[in-house]
């Protein structure tokens, strides 16, 4: 989240889209009834009416996949009747920004498409350039090629009628959501924009994330209280986790994993190395040398020095990985299947349910020599060669099922939606021979360690890899983690400021950060998070700032630096004086030429760019840098009932569609016209694996359903409780039916389309079983993430026992 | 020591059942074994029972995609109808607020299932064993200065707890500040002479299926007047016929027709 959870009683308006928060997190839920309480008219968008819904004042019924189409023209409601932020979107965007005169966008595509290889030459929507090699710009926002213009021609299309046509809503309901939205481009009113996987499970879902962004920044709603663009994420501690890098593309810290092609640090480091786009931008990732050194002298210390690179070699590069298609989850299940890997760590995972395509997934796995599973209990992936219809002793794979600790069983931080780095204390034993994940990863390098020191294939990266955690009782000791998380350091010598500090010491904030081996820091986001001051994660003072917005600046630790709210330069104008005075964030304080209220995001004086994390400074309402589009354009999704309306071009120009398996097959409507979205509830957690074996759970919410509007299930026969299948181009699965009014039908396309809905929660293993509605869901996903198309796919349903 | 109350305000329930289950934890309470669900929309199970001595209940709207979730649990009422139907006094009202239930007083009778206008006790029809079962008010939580398992773990506080006339005044703050989004009722507040656990809604209480039409007056008035000599003149009657017994006996010993054992 760009904001936090305690903000949102800030915001006049909240639009929840692609997000069900009152099932998924509940406890966020507090923050939102208390914005209610308190004047904030919520809205919630969703195929379904659900427990979000009921609490909210509005409620959008849109079909699954429309969200650009739903955005597109929110966007085309505030360019049309000048519902923007008109000094925030000049001065803070690149509205201004010329795009260069190889730029076109006709019937779908954008310039520079190559059918063949499915790609786009982005160089096609270059911006114009200048004798200085900057960007050419027009403040006064009228050069028929800035981006504000282009923009004003890209949402012409995106019209009520044309817009409701594609979502299903119904018309005077948009434009209620339109009006009440498209209020916040006030100064003085916020709106806060909230999303979940309805959002990003799709294959235009970073587009449709770019739809939020671009309706916000012409709101002027980033980097305000109560503004910003919220992701929901995931069940804990998925924040954590992509913060430290575990996506496999980057390194901890969000800095970009090498690949084959840099031959060294020096090519590396200038390819991922942004350079400024603008005369007057900060462009901070220019920084990017300092982080890596400083993580590589982390990881090898005194091995790695100025002479070889900082042992640069001794990090694994990626390749182009499966047929080129990277290390996502769905090439690597498509290595598995294809017998390209021998084994996998399977850690507080289970592929078998949550992964798309179940069934394709479990005989991939089954092409396993070895598998080991870290969890608490023995789950349908770790059961794989057990999975009913299948014969044990066909199988050849050995695994091996570590117990793992739950986590009020071991101490350790997690991060909330907010950033807020939270530490956490053991508060039981784990059982019998649980351990924690720290002490399993321990136990593992010690291992590597000791075989390597003998013999192996380049054995330096794990032979000189630095590995000191042990705390009491043969534990690691979390603190030591973060500690070195924080970094340190290494030699005698002069912070910025001037105070000169000790080699050992705790390094007090990235600024401080060299790319010269004299400071080792495992993660430069987390830097100032363990300081000399302590561990800042553990504080828990309630006291708010002295803006009294909800900043509780001495709770807990926030990343970077405990600012609280990101992009916060945008709240002052250029002067650095608060757009709103009665909910400000910053402001600068002349006399004492310094910066009040929360951390400033960049502490120069008033005037510079304030998206400093950017190269050109400045918000991209444009963007060459995604592979599918610089502006969202609406496609229908891979599996659609109907053509798309907005255009000929019918799914994402740029999604891999594979063919490599008998289960990359893919339906059209003809066979299946129905369209299917799975979701989660707040009775089970992901693939049921901890509540399918809680007995008061599985009360609750005994099996698998699905949810089935009144129209169709009176068409089809089923009544309440009955069983039905549901087919699709991958597979079938038997679950009961639960009959509602929460999902109506959609006219869309000129025609009617129902919907309906699967919780994904179960599978066979466990005390609570049903089947597995990823069975039913497709090898597909967004070109950019690679996360799989899992909340639309087409599929057909019968009663059982119905020919 | 101040009478303790709850507020449930439905304006603010996610229908999550943290509640439920934090219920089942606290009083150790068994799993349900279901195989779908038993109303409308995810309720489970049908009705409070052995193992649910709260339930969140799911009512559709019918023609209109909207949904409303209530909460029932037992009362606490201020004069229970169950407290004076009982035989044995095995349920009482304690100082603070609960009505106790002293499983080893009870007979299984039913009287203060028949009793209740809520419909909240619960008899175990399945075991050889029977007891009543009904919702405790976690008075072992308020003897140690705690709130309920269920107003502790509500993730948006749709449960409060507090002193009786805080938590009525409450109530009715809530419905005077915001209007538009409240029923102007109190349910709890003089349903059967007034009860410990005030709802708030924002639809018509009968839509959460909610026992309504129900009087002003304490139950207990309506039998009191009479019932409560029952006791008295029973253990009287119990005496005087004794004491009449023996001296018919003694005579009749005396007279030869008895024998004297």
């Amino acid at each position: 989240m760009t904001n936090h959870w305690s903000d949102m009683v800030n915001s006049d308006v909240v639009l929840i889209m692609g997000g069900n928060p009152a099932e998924n997190h509940p406890v966020s839920m507090n923050w939102l009834r208390r914005a209610k309480e308190s004047g904030t008219i919520l809205i919630h968008v969703d195929p379904r009416y659900n427990r979000s819904s009921q609490i909210c004042d509005v409620y959008a019924k849109m079909r699954s996949g429309a969200d650009i189409a739903f955005v597109g023209g929110m966007i085309h409601y505030a360019l049309e009747n000048e519902r923007i932020n008109l000094e925030y979107v000049r001065n803070y965007t690149n509205a201004s920004w010329i795009v260069n005169e190889g730029y076109a966008f006709e019937d779908g595509l954008f310039s520079g498409y190559d059918e063949a290889s499915r790609s786009y030459d982005r160089s096609r929507w270059a911006f114009e350039l200048g004798e200085d090699g900057f960007a050419r710009t027009d403040p006064t926002l009228e050069h028929p090629r800035c981006v504000l213009q282009l923009m004003r021609r890209h949402y012409a299309r995106y019209d009520a009628d044309s817009v409701c046509n594609v979502t299903g809503t119904p018309r005077e309901v948009f434009l209620r959501v339109c009006s009440q939205y498209t209020s916040t481009f006030a100064p003085d009113r916020a709106g806060n924009w909230l999303y979940a996987m309805g959002t990003t499970q799709h294959t235009h879902g970073t587009q449709n994330i770019r739809s939020y962004a671009i309706l916000q920044l012409l709101l002027g709603n980033i980097g305000v209280a109560g503004g910003g663009v919220s992701a929901l994420r995931g069940e804990s501690n998925v924040q954590g986790s992509t913060d430290q890098g575990l996506l496999f593309a980057n390194l901890p810290g969000y800095l970009k994993v090498p690949v084959e092609a840099d031959a060294d640090l020096g090519d590396y480091l200038s390819r991922v190395t942004p350079k400024p786009l603008a005369p007057d931008s900060v462009n901070w990732w220019g920084n990017t040398p300092k982080y890596v050194v400083s993580l590589l002298k982390a990881w090898w210390g005194d091995h790695a020095t100025a002479e070889n690179d900082f042992a640069f070699d001794y990090l694994p590069k990626i390749g182009a990985g499966f047929e080129g298609a990277g290390y996502s989850h769905i090439p690597l299940f498509q290595a598995m299947y294809a017998g390209q890997i021998k084994g996998a760590f399977c850690f507080g995972q289970n592929p078998a349910v949550g992964g798309p395509n179940s069934e394709m997934a479990r005989k991939a796995l089954d092409r396993l020599e070895w598998l080991v599973v870290a969890d608490l209990f023995e789950h349908e992936t770790a059961g794989n060669w057990m999975r009913p219809g299948v014969e044990p002793s066909e199988n050849q794979t050995e695994v091996f099922l570590l117990p793992a600790a739950a986590s009020i069983e071991k101490e350790g931080s997690i991060v909330n939606s907010g950033r807020w780095v939270q530490w956490r204390y053991e508060a039981v034993d784990p059982p019998g021979q649980a351990k924690a994940d720290l002490d399993i990863i321990d136990g593992l390098v010690t291992a590597l360690k000791s075989v390597y020191a003998e013999d192996g294939v380049f054995p330096d990266p794990i032979r000189n890899l630095v590995w000191d955690y042990a705390g009491d009782g043969g534990h690691v000791d979390a603190k030591r983690v973060t500690m070195e998380l924080n970094g340190r350091f290494l030699a005698d010598t002069l912070t910025s400021g001037g105070a000169s500090v000790a080699a050992g010491t705790q390094v007090p904030g990235f600024p401080e950060l060299r790319d010269d081996g004299t400071t080792a820091c495992g993660n430069w986001l987390y830097c100032g998070s363990y300081t000399e001051d302590g561990n800042l994660a553990a504080r828990r003072d309630p006291t708010d700032a002295v803006n009294g917005i909800g900043l509780y600046p001495n709770w807990a630790w926030v990343w970077p630096l405990n600012r609280r709210i990101l992009y916060n330069r945008c709240s002052v104008d250029l002067e650095g004086r608060p757009y709103n005075p009665d909910r400000w964030v910053i402001r600068w304080n002349e006399e004492s030429r310094s910066w009040e209220g929360d951390v400033p995001d960049g502490g120069m004086p008033p005037g510079a760019p304030p998206f400093i994390m950017l190269p050109g400074g400045v918000a991209q309402l444009f963007s060459p840098d995604l592979l599918d589009g610089p502006l969202p354009e609406h496609y229908e999704p891979v599996e659609s009932p109907i053509r798309n309306p907005m255009s000929s071009q019918q799914i994402n120009p740029v999604v891999r569609i594979w063919d490599t398996t008998e289960f990359d097959k893919l339906g059209t409507a003809d066979e299946f016209p129905i369209v299917a979205s799975t979701y989660r509830v707040s009775e089970h957690w992901q693939t049921g694996a901890m509540s399918r074996n809680m007995p008061w759970l599985v009360g609750l919410m005994p099996d698998s359903f699905c949810e089935i509007g009144t129209v169709l299930a009176r068409e089809k026969g089923i009544e309440n409780g009955d069983r039905v299948l549901i087919r699709s181009a991958r597979g079938q699965i038997e679950v009961y039916a639960l009959v509602t009014e929460r999902f109506q039908p959609y006219f869309v396309g000129g025609r009617t389309v129902h919907q309906i809905g699967i919780p994904w929660h179960w599978g066979w293993a466990g005390l609570g079983t049903g089947e597995s509605a990823n069975v039913l869901t497709a090898n597909v996903g967004d070109p950019n993430t690679m996360i799989p198309e899992y909340k639309v796919f087409l599929c057909d349903l019968l009663k059982k026992g119905v020919a | 020591m101040a009478q303790k109350a709850m507020i449930q305000d439905n304006t603010r329930c996610i229908g999550c059942r943290a509640c439920m289950i934090a219920c089942k934890e606290w009083n150790d309470l068994g799993a349900d074994e279901t195989d779908f669900f038993a109303g409308d929309g995810y309720q489970n199970p049908r009705d409070l029972d052995a193992n649910n001595y709260t339930l969140i209940t799911y009512s559709e709207k019918p023609e209109e995609a909207e949904w409303v979730f209530g909460r029932l649990l037992c009362m606490h009422c201020v004069e229970p109808a169950c407290v004076s139907a009982c035989p044995t006094g095995a349920l009482s009202k304690s100082d603070l607020g609960s009505v106790d239930l002293n499983k080893w007083r009870c007979i299984g009778c039913r009287y203060c299932v028949q009793a209740c206008p809520f419909v909240v006790p619960k008899f175990d029809f399945g075991t050889p064993l029977p007891e009543i079962h009904k919702c405790t008010f976690c008075a072992d939580r308020l003897a140690a200065d705690l709130a309920p398992a269920c107003a502790t773990v509500c993730p948006t506080h749709a449960i409060d707890f507090g002193d009786r006339d805080e938590m009525l005044a409450e109530a009715k703050r809530r419905i005077a500040d915001a209007p538009g989004s409240y029923v102007p009722h109190v349910y709890g507040e003089e349903e059967v002479g007034g009860t410990n656990v005030f709802h708030l809604s924002s639809v018509p209480f009968e839509k959460l299926g909610y026992e309504m039409g129900l009087p002003k007056e304490p139950l207990p008035n309506l039998t009191h007047k009479i019932l409560r000599f029952v006791p008295s003149v029973f253990f009287t009657l119990l005496s005087v016929f004794g004491v009449m017994a023996w001296i018919v006996r003694r005579r009749m010993t005396r007279m030869g027709i008895a024998e004297d054992h």
